[in-house]
Order: C-alpha cells, then sequence, then structure tokens
C-alpha cells in the first residue's frame, strides 16, 4: 500500500474531526496490538484495530471511512477494555463511522433485509444496525 | 415484597417474552415485584460512543426519571438497555457539559427535583447483593445436579468495565457462582466472554455466524450440555441461528441456550408455563428430562 505523507494530511482536518468526535488521543497509541489481539472479527477485517489506529495517525482517514472494518466493528469494547494506553479504541471506531455516515456513506441497504429475519431479530440488533446506514432524512 | 422500578426494554416485551416472563416469577418466589414503570420508551440500544451526539442520551434519562420519582434503583435485564441506562445515568450525573446539553434537550421534562442517585441495576445483582447466592441455594427446590451449563458473559453487562463497574472484565464470574448456587456445574469455556457476532446478523449475517459458531463450539468441546445468557440479541444469535449452523457447519450439534432467569426459576421450582421453554428455538426440553428436572 502507497501512502502519501506530509505535515498537511497527517495534520488534517479529518484527523481533528477523528479526535474531536472520538474524544481520544490517538497519537499515544503505541501499536503494541492488544486490540487486534481480542478483536472478534479482526480475521474478517481488511485494515485490523492497530492499522487502523496506525494509518489514523499517518492521516489516512479518507482510507479508513471507504473500509469494510470499521462496518464489522460490533462495539463489544473488547479492544478498548485492553488497551495499555487507556485509548477506547471502539470510540475511535465509531468517530470514523459517524464521519463516513455525515458524508452519506451506506453500508447496508435496509429493503435489501429477508423479512423473516427482521421479524424475528431483537429490536436492538435492528436499531444498532441502523446506525451503519445514512440517517433517514 | 419489595418492589423495584423494572425497565423491560423493546425486546423484553415482545421477542425476548421469555426472559421477561420468568424474570418476573423468579423474582416473585423471591419476594421482589417488578413493578414496570410506566410510559417507558425505548433506551436507544446503542450508548451514543460520539462525543458530540447527545441527543441519544434524552430516551433512557427520560426512563432514569421516571424510576427516581420512588426509588433509587432501577431495575433491568435487557444487557443493552443495562449498558445504556447504566453509562447514561453515569455519564449524565459526573459530566456537567453533557448533562446541560441534554437537560437542555429535555427542558420541562426534567424534573424539579430529580433524583441523581437512581442506580441502574441488573436484575443478577439484586440476586447476588441483597438476597445472597448462598441464600438462593437454600431456596432452591431442585437443585441442576448433574446438568453441566457453560456461562456466557454478554459484552454489554461488563464492557467498559469503567463505567459498567460489574465484574472483572477478563475473568467474570458471578454466572459460574449462580450456577454452583444452583447445584449444577458450571463450564468454564475460552471463548466465554467473546463477542456473539451482535448486530451484524442485520448486515453482514455469516460473520456473525461464525462468531456464534466458536462460542457454541467451544463451549461444546468443553463437556457444556447447554448455555446461559442473559441478552436478547445474545440469544438470538446463538440460539435461533444455530439451524443455520447445522446447514452449513459440518459435524454441528445443536445446544439449547437457556435465559438467565428460566435457569433460576426451574431450580426454584417455579410451574414450567412460566419459563417459557417453548420459546427456545433449540429445545431445552429433553435434556432437561434426562436430567429429572422437567
Amino acid at each position: 500500500m502507497l501512502l502519501k505523507l506530509s505535515k498537511d494530511i497527517v495534520n488534517s482536518e479529518l484527523f481533528r474531526s477523528v479526535s474531536e468526535i472520538s474524544a481520544q488521543k490517538i497519537m499515544s497509541c503505541y501499536q503494541c496490538g492488544k486490540c487486534t489481539a481480542g478483536c472478534p472479527l479482526a480475521d474478517k477485517m481488511d485494515y485490523v484495530p492497530n492499522e487502523m489506529m496506525r494509518l489514523c495517525m499517518l492521516g489516512q482517514i479518507e482510507d479508513l471511512l471507504d473500509s469494510k472494518a470499521i462496518w464489522l466493528c460490533t462495539s463489544c469494547f473488547q479492544c478498548g477494555t485492553r488497551c495499555p494506553k487507556g485509548i477506547e479504541v471502539h470510540r475511535v471506531f465509531e468517530a470514523l463511522r459517524s464521519l463516513a455516515l455525515r458524508e452519506g456513506k451506506n453500508y447496508t441497504d435496509i429493503e435489501e433485509l429477508p423479512k423473516e429475519v427482521l421479524d424475528e431479530m431483537p429490536q436492538q440488533a435492528i436499531i444498532a444496525g441502523y446506525r451503519k446506514f445514512e440517517s433517514l432524512e | 415484597m419489595i418492589s423495584y422500578p423494572y425497565f423491560p426494554g423493546c425486546a423484553l416485551s415482545t421477542k425476548a417474552k421469555a426472559l421477561d416472563i420468568s424474570a418476573r416469577e423468579t423474582m416473585k418466589a423471591l419476594g421482589y415485584e417488578l413493578k414496570e414503570i410506566e410510559d417507558w420508551t425505548c433506551c436507544g440500544a446503542v450508548f451514543p460512543l460520539a462525543e458530540d451526539e447527545h441527543i441519544r442520551l434524552v430516551s433512557p434519562m427520560r426512563s432514569i426519571f421516571k424510576a427516581g420519582k420512588d426509588s433509587d434503583k432501577l431495575i433491568t435485564l435487557c444487557s443493552a438497555c443495562f449498558n445504556v441506562l447504566r453509562r447514561t445515568q453515569r455519564l449524565v450525573k459526573e459530566n456537567k457539559v453533557r448533562r446541560d446539553r441534554v437537560f437542555n434537550y429535555m427542558e420541562e421534562e426534567v424534573p424539579e427535583n430529580f433524583n441523581d442517585n437512581v442506580k441502574v441495576v441488573h436484575l443478577i445483582e439484586i440476586i447476588r447483593d441483597e438476597i445472597g447466592f448462598d441464600k438462593l441455594s437454600e431456596r432452591i427446590k431442585k437443585p441442576l445436579t448433574d446438568l453441566k451449563v457453560a456461562p456466557f458473559y454478554d459484552c454489554l453487562t461488563y464492557r467498559p468495565p469503567k463505567e459498567m463497574e460489574f465484574e472483572d472484565p477478563e475473568n467474570p464470574k458471578i454466572y459460574t457462582n449462580l450456577i454452583t448456587a444452583l447445584g449444577g456445574i458450571s463450564i468454564d469455556f475460552p471463548f466465554r466472554s467473546e463477542c456473539c457476532g451482535a448486530h451484524l446478523s442485520v448486515s453482514d449475517r455469516s460473520a456473525s455466524l461464525d462468531c456464534s459458531y466458536r462460542i457454541l463450539n467451544s463451549a461444546r468441546l468443553a463437556g457444556a450440555e447447554a448455555l446461559l445468557t442473559s441478552c436478547p440479541l445474545c440469544h438470538y444469535n446463538l440460539d435461533a441461528r444455530q439451524q443455520e449452523m447445522i446447514d452449513s457447519k459440518v459435524g454441528f450439534k445443536p445446544i439449547p441456550v437457556f435465559y438467565l432467569t428460566q435457569i433460576i426459576g426451574l431450580s426454584l421450582g417455579l410451574d414450567v408455563e412460566s419459563l417459557g421453554f417453548e420459546k427456545n428455538k433449540v429445545s431445552p426440553v429433553n435434556l432437561l428430562k434426562e436430567k429429572g428436572l422437567l
């Protein structure tokens, strides 16, 4: 993967948005990888959690907004629970998802969900899943 | 009879009725009345993790205000409701800036002398801390002798640990102690605190199926005959989706998944109709008959 790095990219407005929305000190990550080791979905992600943190630090936010990984996060909070630096990694991912949704990037089309699935599934799943759709206005 | 305000939540009122009915009956048998709060609204299901999302705290705050009218406790059982309500109460109490924002949204909905110390409590905490597992075991009529149950700890009840203050996040023991108190054999297994795939069953069904399969398989390999959980979504993933596992995973054998209060109610000798076993997709009836519990 080819990364373009410059002071402007690393300190971009998008990076500042992620820091503000998540309220986390992203730069204090020292890449130990405990978040990835504990992540139950890491094997299915295009970027694993510690890679996402590293890409954030390098200002590659646009790449992350297009990744599949941010949508595979279930917010089980394992990453943040285990982080030795006290970063709530799950909040960083939520910030990325929020930014993507605010830019109008959808992940799932609710119309495509089979009715029998919606009928059976507990409401909490459907509501949590809704947070992966662009806000309906 | 001690009465506490109770927040059932959407799932327990509809799709996870077995959890609600068995909880009410179990608590009645233990001398507690779960008094459903009036006109409760959905808790929001997901605690807003973004620092700039305030509106999502309004709905859970409404229920907390209602509970605070005549109690300093709010009992809930669904792990998503528990997670959202407990974290909201804590955040609004401790963070002045967020509190002002939320109260500005709510305006006259904020009671004049509201109770700032309403503690959001999980039903199992009442059993552990007010009744005590030792006292519970004195009251059981049908000990779960020889029944090997694997406790499954749903993420939302105890993570993030600093906000939830429920259990040791790396080595939770509460359900293990419960199963032992009920006379059963608790089976520890490596995936006991792993995510079941949660709401990915909406957007990435095969990814969440893999997560749930790993958990069930790990429990079975450790020798479990059934699992135990208190989360309606974990229950959906672990129980209702087993047919898909039978169809797609070679050698998979179904395993019953109990709701927390089904198993407490059973050992307290409650009427089987109040336990809702017929609502479990993988029926535990044969297993329970085999063990002489039905």
